[in-house]
């Protein structure tokens, strides 16, 4: 019913087109300011990004003096997001998702809690022992402090 | 079996609480440790032969959804319980109904800075590759369908599912890490599966043994490269029925034809061995990924003949009852049957699965997937062509083209936003090694080129 090709050939056509193609659409990504906060009661100033890259994998499940950590992230769509990770954990947006849905999805571990905004980040990092995440800027906050990374 | 049927009323119970919950469309955290999300599919396919999730051929099979919810608790510091409850609609082989897909505890009995060791017990999807764990989970997938050659459908109740127990761990080096499993468990069985895949008509009742996995993954810089090694040893018991005929072809090489002989009390029961590995390999980059798997599965039926019945002898025209390896066999048989001596009753079958598979990440939005998939049924016996002859028992023999599939895939993905994805693909297929016989009964019937296209809408919560 429909003409009969060599499927290699085809797969290979159809290859060479997509790479040809998509190499012309690449474009440079442009950076976004993020800083890294945390509750004001989290017993750390300074941080590697080997620490927060262990805390936002989901690996790292306390602070030092054994408080829980409280892992909050901004929407996949947000720009603060894109930023914090390709910025600061060095990682593809697309890497941490497919970690955490992993996680979750094979019963092994949770995901990272989701919040709607930087206010409600704000809001919800001032109030929550343990908790870490980032917004674009902070200005002045009650209960939360900027954390420093470790080069 | 009655702890498996308490189970399913529990999650059914638990699934209809869930439910309830749904209206209000987020990710609901109920406590600071319990955690609720999950996920809804529907897909629309159209093949121009051969059904594929229903009844998809010159017509468009809505046959395929998937709505799973997944409860999790941290209840203690390591250890974290998590149950994921599934209705699968898929064609004529998973029917919708509830079915319980993990169900497991997690427990850390060493956990530091760089080394975590625990054990997961309960039902276990089986880990191997990079998707088993996930495959019914739209969000995790790369397209519409995982590479069917080595995430088959057509076996998918009995050899992805079981009930046992994983040793696992993971050590952390810089920017290193190293992950691996030692699994005990016993494979769930569907009956239906195993009928579809035997050679042999005439199975009456499958039963799992114990079976074995383990697995190594190596990952660099958090997943940008990952390398995989699993290896499983799954064992089954295939019980026959009395009376088996022999349909479609008869013996070849013999004087017998389709349907018309009947051997009773010839089999008393198979032992199926199943002996897998799985390589897999990832490159990951902000807008590319390279994925390649490839899977070797040497199957080994161990058949235990029935060497004292008279119903033998009586079918295969011999004066006296006889046993099969009995060397005199051959002058005490008619002329006509005198190569059944040589018949070889243990079967052995090195099936060869394989696809390369890229990803291109256009923007945050939308995705492209490219994947070439090859299935072979026997790696010996590539495109079908010596089956015939060499499955000299083979009762039940399909076109050639019924034992290998290469898949031709381009399909594209679009997140209307993180919680909305419609997915859109074209597939062109030279076989139907993978198809299931459920959605096609008669396998003879089947067109070798075939061409499928699929949309799908899923929506996460």
């Amino acid at each position: 019913m429909y003409k009969r090709l060599t499927i290699k050939q085809l797969a290979i056509s159809v290859a060479t087109a997509v790479i040809v193609l998509l190499a012309l659409a690449l474009r440079p990504t442009s950076a976004f300011g993020v800083e890294l906060i945390a509750n004001s009661a989290v017993p750390v100033d300074q941080i590697s990004i080997r620490e927060l890259r262990a805390i936002y994998t989901m690996k790292r499940k306390r602070w030092h003096d054994s408080m829980p950590i409280a892992v909050f992230v901004l929407k996949a769509s947000n720009s603060t997001h894109a930023g914090f990770c390709k910025e600061i954990l060095r990682l593809f947006p697309h890497q941490l998702q497919t970690g955490w849905d992993r996680l979750v999805y094979s019963g092994r571990g949770a995901a990272p809690t989701e919040v709607a905004n930087e206010e409600e980040m704000l809001n919800l990092i001032a109030t929550t022992p343990g908790a870490i995440g980032y917004v674009s800027e902070l200005k002045q906050g009650q209960g939360v402090k900027k954390l420093v990374i470790d080069k | 079996m009655k702890i498996s049927i308490l189970l399913d009323g529990v999650s059914r119970s638990v699934f209809a609480l869930l439910l309830l919950w749904q209206p209000l469309a987020y990710s609901v955290e109920l406590a600071e440790e319990l955690r609720f999300s999950g996920f809804v599919s529907q897909a629309a396919i159209h093949t121009s032969d051969n059904n594929y999730f229903g009844n998809s051929d010159d017509d468009v099979s809505l046959d395929y959804r998937e709505v799973g919810a997944v409860l999790s608790v941290s209840v203690w510091e390591n250890t974290h319980f998590s149950t994921l409850v599934l209705s699968r609609k898929a064609g004529h082989n998973s029917d919708g109904s509830l079915k319980v897909d993990h169900l497991l505890v997690n427990y850390n009995f060493l956990n530091s800075y760089d080394h975590t060791v625990g054990v997961r017990a309960g039902r276990l999807k089986s880990s191997y590759g990079w998707y088993n764990e996930t495959r019914d989970v739209p969000f995790t997938r790369p397209g519409i369908f995982i590479a069917q050659s080595i995430y088959t459908d057509r076996v998918r109740n009995s050899y992805y599912f079981q009930d046992g127990i994983h040793l696992r761990g993971e050590h952390r080096f810089n920017l290193d890490t190293l992950s691996w499993h030692l699994g005990y468990h016993r494979p769930n069985v569907d009956e239906d599966e195993f009928v579809d895949v035997s050679p042999i008509p005439g199975i009456d009742e499958t039963k799992s043994k114990d079976s074995w996995s383990a697995g190594l993954i190596y990952d660099y810089d958090a997943g940008k490269f990952r390398l995989g090694l699993f290896l499983e040893d799954k064992n089954f018991d295939e019980i026959f029925n009395d009376r088996i005929k022999f349909p479609q072809i008869g013996i070849p090489g013999t004087p017998f034809k389709a349907n018309d002989l009947t051997i009773e009390n010839l089999f008393r029961n198979f032992k199926l061995n199943n002996q897998r590995f799985v390589l897999s390999a990832e490159y990951n980059t902000e807008r590319w990924s390279f994925v390649a798997e490839l899977s070797r599965t040497f199957v080994d039926v161990d058949i235990d003949m029935n060497q004292d019945s008279s119903d033998v002898f009586l079918a295969f025209g011999s004066a006296e009852p006889f046993a099969l390896d009995d060397p005199d066999l051959a002058t005490s048989l008619p002329a006509e049957f005198a190569n059944l001596t040589s018949l070889n009753f243990d079967q052995k079958v090195d099936s060869l699965a394989y696809y390369f598979q890229t990803i291109y990440r256009a923007g945050a939005s939308w995705d492209i997937l490219l994947r070439y998939d090859v299935f072979h049924f026997d790696e010996d016996k590539k495109n079908g062509k010596k089956l015939a002859e060499d499955f000299k028992f083979n009762f039940v023999l399909y076109p050639n083209h019924a034992y290998y599939a290469k898949d031709l895939t381009i399909g594209t993905g679009w997140y209307i936003n993180p919680d909305w994805l419609v997915r859109f693909e074209w597939h062109y297929i030279d076989g139907t090694g993978w198809v299931t016989s459920a959605d096609n009964p008669d396998r003879d019937d089947s067109s070798r080129y075939w061409n499928m296209i699929a949309t799908q809408v899923s929506y996460r919560f």
